[in-house]
């Protein structure tokens, strides 16, 4: 099986967030980065994953993308 | 040659036509008629208006392009790899809270205005991190695991996009190398010598996927972390040995046996051909169960090195053979690089898959 990226694009991200009733939230700066807990924006936004049933957002810092590798490492994501 | 090649595209217009001949370049290079798309994309977009919407499109197809053109090359160098084309998906953007939970997906942010090129470094990262020895990487240590993928995608990054290595570098890599509680700094620095020496993707990678293979399903054991941690020692010697020496260039861990057989020297060669070679794989290797043999020469002995490979075709198969640079340390401290022949051979009763003749 081709292994796969899954993404969203800046302009669908207020839609995406939408459906998943994340979008006032994330508009009112009450999204944190689940590392480091800086405020999420747009910006520096750099994923959205489950995990045990909850949505969680991770900042682009670089120690938060290698961060969120050791995190994925132990879990079976699609 | 150029005449040659001018001919040949006469002939496949003549018999293709020119949406056959685009068909036809599509099909053989997929990656880079992503690439191409996606610069074009990207070109329209900045338009603005209408073609705005095409830089979704581009930074996919950029990201997918420039990501399956390096999987193309390391498969070349490791045909047993289990690495396919990587496909960028956009999340679905209707589906509801319970359905994304439930889908389990992690969700790359592609960003509009990127001047630092981060969606493709961030895929990058990800796609090496996920996909990359996914099975041998289960099983060992956090810190061999960051080296790997950190040194994986620093070559990404330098083959593919090299404008964007020293961001890569700066911002990433030089920070997470710096943690003192962690060996990431000193497994990278061996896999730069050993990928210096030119034995990275051709044996350690090679070893690495082999090893999942066998370790695959089975429980988490700490003699795999030590021998990883040995395979890598042992191959960052061999990287460094000065031509000439005798030294021992057998791995014998608890999971990984593998060896490595130079067919160099230059009087062996003129008195005795390929016997030595052949005797020593028989007598030697063989009854250690030793899976994988690396025989390497310089491209002038491809001949016996060939005929070394027919002689133990019994019970060693070739895996794959290629040409490639090595860099060599010589007597006088200088050193030099040189194009070695190659051939990998798995014993015949491993589980490594040998690929048609015809695909060597």
């Amino acid at each position: 099986m081709s292994p796969t990226i899954h993404a969203v694009h800046d302009d669908d991200l207020e839609e995406f967030l939408n459906s998943i009733k994340l979008l006032g939230k994330f508009r009112s700066g009450q999204i944190k980065c689940s590392l480091c807990n800086e405020t999420i924006t747009r910006e520096n936004l750099y994923s959205i994953y489950p995990d045990s049933g909850v949505i969680k957002f991770s900042c682009n810092r670089p120690e938060c993308v290698i961060a969120l590798k050791t995190k994925f490492e132990g879990k079976e994501y699609e | 040659m150029n005449e040659l090649i001018a001919d040949l595209v006469k002939i496949l217009f003549g018999a293709l036509g020119a949406g056959g001949i685009i068909f036809l370049f599509i099909y053989l290079t997929p990656e880079k008629f992503e690439k191409w798309v996606s610069m074009l994309g990207y070109v329209l977009s900045k338009l603005g208006g209408i073609f705005r919407h095409f830089h979704k499109r581009a930074v996919q197809l950029d990201l997918q392009g420039n990501i399956n053109s390096y999987v193309k090359k390391i498969s070349k160098v490791i045909p047993t790899l289990e690495i396919e084309r990587v496909k960028v998906k956009y999340v679905d953007n209707k589906q509801d809270r319970k359905s994304f939970i439930e889908n389990n997906q992690v969700i790359l942010m592609l960003h509009r205005d990127d001047p630092k090129d981060l969606n493709f470094v961030h895929g990058a990262f990800l796609f090496v991190s996920t996909s990359l020895l996914h099975k041998a990487k289960r099983y060992i240590s956090q810190s061999q695991r960051d080296a790997i993928d950190l040194y994986v995608t620093t070559r990404l990054i330098e083959k593919e996009k090299p404008q964007r290595v020293d961001y890569f570098l700066e911002e990433y890599l030089h920070p997470n190398l710096k943690d003192g509680n962690s060996d990431r700094k000193k497994y990278f620095d061996k896999l730069s010598i050993i990928d210096e020496g030119g034995y990275f993707y051709p044996i350690l990678l090679e070893e690495l996927n082999s090893l999942g293979g066998k370790i695959f399903g089975g429980r988490k054991d700490d003699r795999i972390i030590i021998d990883v941690r040995n395979l890598i020692d042992f191959l960052e010697q061999v990287s460094q040995r000065t031509v000439g020496i005798e030294d021992v260039l057998d791995f014998q861990g608890e999971y990984c046996k593998a060896s490595i057989v130079i067919v160099g020297k230059a009087d062996t060669i003129a008195r005795d051909a390929s016997v030595p070679y052949v005797k020593f794989i028989r007598t030697k290797l063989y009854p250690q169960e030793v899976d994988n043999v690396y025989l390497i020469g310089n491209v002038k002995n491809q001949e016996i090195i060939d005929h070394v490979c027919e002689e133990v075709s019994d019970i060693y198969d070739v895996v794959r053979h290629s040409i490639s640079k090595t860099l060599l340390h010589l007597n006088d401290n200088r050193t030099t690089l040189v194009d070695n022949y190659f051939v990998f051979l798995s014993r015949g009763d491993s589980s490594i898959l040998v690929l048609d003749r015809k695909n060597l």
